[in-house]
């Protein structure tokens, strides 16, 4: 089937026509649109993009907001039909963060989910390969946090002035 | 530094003062470096072997493998993972060798000094020569290498005395 091809303006309008009140547009320019769902419609929004010609993703990770408790995970797609990267948005609960992995959909994000899951500590349902990335192999979870959390204590990598030998 | 000093307890050290010199003087003209590329300080360090600063007038001649060079250079931050394979590049270097650190991140941390990922060469292997800078320039890692060259020539002998010889 050939897609037409459209801006994201008309993928916003989409998008409010399947899902309705459940998305909210944040902020819509010129070649990008950023979107917010609910964790329960997030897969349905994938899958939705992915027929929609979203078919490669770029980057995705997850920011943490201790003051409204929540971790907010996105995924930015973009397609080689509209040439735009939509960028998707959803909240996790920071008490018990998980959520099922997208890789079903997008097969590129592999990388990215172990790198969520070892910076910001939250577990990726169904990862097939969850083992550490970036953070040396000696990494302690229990003792030294996860380095992209808010209250990681980075102060004790600190090392004293006036060491010199 | 002391250990960096280690080959002392060789051969070399009943030899008399004379051929020492003399062999320092011939490692003075030939630190052929092996370098660890890891950081944005680099392209200060590629400018060293253009033609404008050619350390190779100096013999210093940057080489990929560890087992034939004397010198360690840290171009740039250092990260935990990466200070394994350092070390491990380190060990694998022949007696005798000294360690060069060019760039605040490298030789305190710099910029990122609660970073959870970076180190500082010091606390790991002996550090003969460090170069400040954020990033140095080319004449900066280029005097540096004079006064390693001294600190070479100028080797503190057994009894502490030292032979005072100047290149810079």
């Amino acid at each position: 089937m050939r897609l037409k091809r459209m801006d994201p303006k008309r993928l916003s309008e989409l998008l409010k026509d399947r899902f309705g009140e459940r998305i909210t547009i944040t902020s819509l320019e010129e070649r990008r649109l950023f979107f917010k769902v609910d964790y329960e419609i997030a897969h349905d929004v994938a899958r939705f993009l992915k027929e929609n010609g979203f078919d490669m993703a770029i980057t995705m990770g997850g920011t943490d907001f201790p003051k409204r408790n929540v971790i907010e995970i996105f995924y930015g797609v973009w397609s080689s039909t509209h040439d735009f990267v939509a960028f998707m948005k959803f909240d996790i609960s920071r008490e018990n963060p998980r959520f099922r992995t997208f890789i079903d959909i997008w097969p590129a994000v592999h990388n990215y989910e172990r790198e969520t899951w070892e910076l910001l500590g939250v577990d990726v349902e169904g990862h097939p390969r969850l083992k550490l990335l970036l953070l040396p192999d000696d990494w302690s979870f229990e003792e030294e946090g996860y380095p992209l959390r808010k209250d990681f204590d980075s102060s004790r990598y600190r090392s004293p002035w006036g060491d010199e030998t | 530094m002391s250990g960096s000093n280690d080959y002392k307890a060789g051969l070399l050290e009943k030899m008399p003062k004379t051929i020492k010199k003399m062999f320092n003087w011939g490692r003075s003209f030939s630190l052929w470096p092996v370098h660890l590329v890891t950081g944005c300080c680099s392209p200060e360090y590629m400018q060293l072997f253009g033609p404008r600063y050619d350390l190779e007038r100096w013999g210093v001649l940057p080489l990929a493998s560890s087992r034939q060079s004397d010198v360690m250079i840290f171009v740039g931050n250092v990260a935990r993972k990466m200070m394994i394979r350092a070390k491990r590049v380190y060990e694998q270097m022949p007696e005798p060798k000294w360690v060069y650190v060019i760039g605040a991140c490298a030789s305190s941390k710099g910029p990122f000094p609660e970073s959870y990922s970076l180190v500082r060469v010091k606390d790991y292997m002996p550090v003969d020569m460090f170069v400040a800078g954020c990033p140095p320039k080319p004449e900066a890692i280029h005097y540096g290498f004079l006064k390693l060259r001294e600190k070479v020539l100028n080797e503190v002998e057994e009894d502490g005395s030292k032979e005072v010889v100047r290149t810079t």
